[in-house]
């Protein structure tokens, strides 16, 4: 059973997901749902789109770097995280935290293993094949409530971080920085800046692409004069001016006929009323004729 | 059954007053709790100032033939979303409440995916020929974008944020699905003054363009004669979208689902081999949209977000920008003229189309310059502008998100 659950595909989207913190002596920093401090394993889900952790594997063992293992011994030693919970879904750009307590049975976001304090630990993350290596960290000594956290999430290069900044289930940098809005309030506060910016994009966009369809154009006129040159020269020189002649008086007759309709169909202006009053007409004739045009029943 | 077998003894048992009583205080209190649920008990003057302005869009669209298509939902919309009712009583009714059937219609407007469908459908629709055929009407649209970018300055001076004003500020473009898409994304709380906004001087074109294409251009100018646009081939019109996509998405990539749906539109239209799926987007698909985000955008205007200094401000700078935009066009068209050789030059009356109300500006330069000379026709000639200027509101839209995200 275990093999066909570890041979059974890869996790949905799994390949995204990336250790981003890991702490290892737990004193002050974050309680699970019991209360208790442990050892913590942060991932980042790398992509935009979301992803769900079920079935990977997490591991401290590092025999299971050994290729030769076969995947039902390999799973042995290593935690699987639960399938059927809904909590292992990640959204994209999004984090999720496991303790590393050893004790599994108190839910899914605890492991089989422990982390061990002062020394070095190393961590795996395996695909639902059991086989596919998705991350893997050497996690240095780290002193109480130290943390191991990549200066980017999900990307970065890996830094000790003091208890201060420890930051589980959060984005591992605080943006510190003026935003945008703010940068351009204060330094182009009147908009001249941005008007002058934008206007020199917009203009140089739509200049390239009037350059560029302006040798477009000179390319295709010159393609069609001489594609209605050729044929005239092997054909009937005589006859290529009559035809293009005749093709002007058609395309002139068709304007000529329009304007007659368009300034021909002028009348006056009608009152737009409809009344029952007034003279016989035929449509008043109508009523005379057909007493009664429609079935009463 | 078995409710009135328990019930009916007791009544003749107690000989009936105090259940009688009891029932009259029931319907009393239910009739009570009826009269707090109406739009009666919970009305306020915002309400009604709304629902008047609703009204008065309806009768403008119908009346005076004012942009139908997009004032008729619109005014709808906003009778629809000033409909007093108890907010608290969680009957999942109004537009900003969770899970209500207007919100899940509303996030098409407040996700911003409502704007490109429209461009889709807009690109199927436009010809880009006439601009093929004289590509240097390119520049006139995008000079007219400077109605935006005067308008963000405006915006600044009254007080808004740089991103607020650049949501304002688009109004300038003269495109209303540009507005809500930007506005949605850089100013969400100004996104129903912005949208209502936009589309109520669009239909306004007419009124606030013509007397500025007036006062700028002498009779002499406004009687300059241009020749037919060329005709423009086949290959050409199917090269255009999909450079046009590349070479304005590489440089205002952040502009990538309005363009991108625009030029896929035109692609649709012009290929020869897609007309199903032109027609789709040209017909059905547009006018599906546009019904849900005219009636969405109409709901949003509710009294409470809407009736604030802040529309009042933004109405301002509405309609500078449109005066600018239509100025910018018209004198750099004046401009260029002073480049151009006899016999070539431009009719300054088709620099207003470059604002991208499409193709209502265009019309009005045909309009304006067989005023001066029943026998020029400019139609053609404008729609160069016209169709430049969705181009270019579309990049303006993509470097000020680019710029301020």
């Amino acid at each position: 059973m275990m093999v066909l659950a570890a041979t059974a595909g890869f996790a949905q989207g799994a390949k995204n997901l990336k250790f981003n913190e890991i702490l290892v002596t737990n004193t002050a920093s974050i309680v699970d749902e019991y209360g208790c401090r442990s050892a913590w394993i942060e991932f980042h889900n790398d992509a935009f789109a979301s992803a769900n952790a079920r079935n990977c594997f997490l591991t401290t063992d590092r025999r299971v770097l050994n290729e030769e293992l076969s995947a039902p011994d390999r799973i042995k030693m290593m935690y699987q995280i639960p399938s059927g919970d809904v909590a292992t879904h990640i959204e994209g750009k999004q984090k999720m935290l496991f303790f590393a307590d050893n004790m599994p049975k108190r839910g899914v976001f605890h492991t089989s293993f422990a982390l061990i304090d002062s020394t070095e630990n190393w961590i795996a993350l395996y695909d639902a094949n059991g086989t596919t290596l998705l991350d893997s960290i050497t996690v240095p000594a780290l002193g109480e409530n130290q943390s191991y956290a990549r200066n980017k999430d999900g990307v970065g290069e890996w830094d000790i971080v003091t208890a201060d900044n420890v930051t589980p289930s959060a984005t591992n940098i605080v943006e510190q920085g003026e935003g945008k809005v703010a940068k351009f309030k204060r330094l182009d506060s009147r908009g001249l800046g941005m008007t002058v910016m934008c206007m020199a994009v917009v203009f140089s966009a739509l200049a390239i692409l009037w350059w560029l369809f302006a040798i477009i154009g000179k390319i295709f006129a010159s393609t069609i004069s001489s594609a209605k040159k050729a044929p005239a020269k092997a054909e009937a020189p005589v006859a290529a001016p009559v035809a293009k002649a005749s093709a002007d008086d058609e395309v002139m007759a068709a304007i000529s006929m329009a304007l007659h309709e368009h300034f021909g169909n002028v009348h006056d202006e009608e009152s737009g009323i409809l009344t029952i009053d007034g003279g016989e007409s035929s449509w008043h004739m109508l009523t005379h004729t057909h007493s009664h045009p429609y079935p009463y029943n | 059954m078995q409710r009135c077998l328990q019930v009916l003894p007791h009544r003749e048992d107690l000989g009936g007053s105090p259940i009688m009583n009891d029932f009259f205080n029931f319907i009393g209190n239910n009739l009570v709790d009826f009269w707090q649920y109406t739009g009666f008990a919970n009305a306020t003057w915002g309400h009604i100032v709304m629902i008047a302005v609703g009204c008065l869009f309806i009768t403008l669209a119908i009346k005076k033939g004012w942009e139908p298509l997009l004032l008729v939902p619109i005014g709808f919309g906003i009778i629809l979303g000033n409909i007093p009712f108890k907010a608290d009583a969680g009957l999942e009714i109004g537009l900003y409440e969770e899970g209500s059937v207007l919100n899940i219609l509303y996030q098409g407007v407040k996700t911003g995916w409502y704007p490109p469908l429209i461009f889709l459908g807009i690109g199927a629709m436009t010809d880009f020929g006439p601009l093929i055929a004289n590509p240097k009407m390119m520049l006139v649209g995008a000079a007219a974008q400077f109605g935006i970018f005067a308008a963000y300055i405006i915006a600044l001076l009254l007080g808004f944020e740089p991103d607020q004003a650049a949501g304002i500020a688009i109004i300038g473009g003269a495109d209303g699905p540009t507005a809500i898409f930007l506005s949605s994304k850089l100013a969400p709380n100004l996104m129903g003054a912005i949208a209502v906004c936009a589309y109520s001087y669009m239909a306004l074109v007419p009124v606030i363009q013509r007397p500025i294409m007036r006062l700028l251009t002498t009779k002499k100018e406004r009687l300059i004669r241009m020749e037919a646009p060329r005709q423009v081939s086949q290959t050409e019109k199917i090269i255009f979208p999909i450079v046009g996509l590349l070479l304005t998405a590489f440089i205002v990539p952040s502009g990538l689902p309005l363009l991108g749906m625009l030029f896929f539109g035109n692609l649709l239209n012009v290929s020869g081999v897609t007309g199903r799926l032109a027609e789709a987007a040209k017909g059905p698909l547009i006018n599906c949209v546009t019904i849900l985000l005219g009636l969405t955008v109409g709901a949003s205007t509710q009294a409470s977000e809407f009736l604030t200094p802040s529309t009042l401000k933004i109405l301002l700078v509405g309609i500078t920008a449109f005066v600018i935009a239509t100025a910018s066009g018209v004198l750099f068209v004046k401009f260029m003229n002073l480049f151009l050789p006899k016999g070539k030059k431009i009719n300054p009356l088709i620099g207003n189309a470059g604002v991208s109300a499409v193709p209502m500006a265009a019309r009005i330069s045909h309009d304006e310059g067989q005023k001066a000379d029943p026998t020029n026709y400019l139609l053609m000639n404008a729609m160069g502008p016209n169709v430049a200027g969705v181009i270019g509101s579309a990049c303006a839209a993509g470097v000020l998100l680019g710029f301020l995200i």
